[in-house]
């Protein structure tokens, strides 16, 4: 089978996204609010204790002034790592196929 | 997996620091290696510093009502290995602090030794051994780029835990509540994050087999076995 890998993956993301829309309905009608990340479920594991932080990003960096402009951010990181992946795959497959028709 | 700015306290972020550091240093000077002897492989490191770009700006919802991400250290860590992993690691870590508030200039030494040194470190050792035992490439790859990923929100999880242990029992009941918010909510990531990299080598053996041969992931004849096979 020549598509064998990409027939599991796409199986398994099809799986995956079955059990995530399962789990959000049992998420939802439990009022409460879910898909937080983990990152911060961790970092409230901590506050609980009563530990607080000691020191904090916006004390010496920029930090994103609203969630917008947070995942415009993130988008952008994916962007330009995609973009170089993109770029280099396609000059790969551009050398291949010269490679093996000269014409 | 990233401990937020201010959640380690003093004696453990500098010491996290100091573990990471040599390995950074000693990744950058393997890194100026590699650019000297061989600069036909560049292309592929640019290719596995964009995978972890991409993948760990993606936060997924996984199957216990939380978000996390992968961390695409994979590719680098089986062709490049451990130390030059450390180096695309620190980058993109140091992106996220600076730039989008995740995780911190504190924290980074911590955070690097997750994800961009004992991550990879295990899934190059993994797949170096399985590879030994003439495991199929593809499992092989499989198997490293699942623990790449998984390993790391373990090392994440026993960071947190050495610093806060609990006030009952101490170490390991702090490591299991830990292990519960990262590494569960991790496992079906890490499974996707394996095969989407399976996927990834086989277009690499398919495009650029000299590439593998060259950087010692797999030797001539394995070369030839494993694209005999993908041309069936």
């Amino acid at each position: 089978m020549k598509y064998l890998f990409e027939i599991i993956t796409v199986i398994a993301l099809i799986l995956f996204t079955g059990v995530f829309l399962y789990t959000d309905t049992i998420v939802q009608a439990s009022g409460e609010e879910g898909w937080g990340g983990t990152d911060g479920v961790g970092s409230e594991m901590v506050e609980e204790l009563g530990y607080e932080p000691w020191i904090d990003n916006s004390d010496y960096t920029f930090t994103p002034p609203s969630g917008e402009i947070e995942s415009c951010l993130f988008a952008l990181q994916a962007v330009f790592g995609g973009l170089l992946i993109g770029w280099i795959f396609g000059s790969w497959a551009t050398e291949r196929r010269i490679k093996k028709n000269p014409n | 997996m990233h401990i937020m700015e201010g959640f380690l306290p003093s004696p453990w972020w500098q010491i996290w620091w100091i573990l990471a550091l040599p390995c950074l240093i000693y990744g950058l000077y393997k890194l100026k290696k590699i650019m000297e002897e061989n600069r036909e492989v560049l292309p592929l490191l640019g290719v596995a510093g964009g995978f972890i770009f991409v993948l760990s700006a993606l936060k997924l919802p996984s199957v216990t009502g939380s978000c996390s991400h992968p961390t695409g250290t994979a590719l680098s860590a089986i062709t490049f290995g451990p130390w030059i992993s450390a180096v695309l690691g620190c980058i993109v870590l140091l992106f996220q602090s600076l730039f989008l508030a995740h995780g911190g200039l504190t924290t980074l030494g911590a955070n690097m030794f997750s994800m961009a040194i004992v991550g990879p470190f295990i899934g190059y050792y993994v797949y170096k051994g399985l590879d030994k035992l003439n495991v199929n490439f593809f499992i092989n790859v499989f198997i490293a780029a699942f623990l790449c990923d998984l390993v790391t929100y373990c090392v994440t999880a026993l960071e947190l835990a050495l610093a806060f242990p609990a006030t009952s029992g101490g170490l390991i009941p702090s490591f299991a509540a830990f292990l519960g918010v990262f590494a569960v909510t991790q496992i079906p990531l890490a499974i996707i994050e394996g095969l989407v990299f399976v996927v990834i080598f086989k277009y690499i053996v398919i495009l650029k087999p000299e590439l593998l041969v060259k950087l010692k992931v797999l030797t001539a004849e394995k070369m030839e076995k494993v694209k005999g096979g993908l041309e069936e």
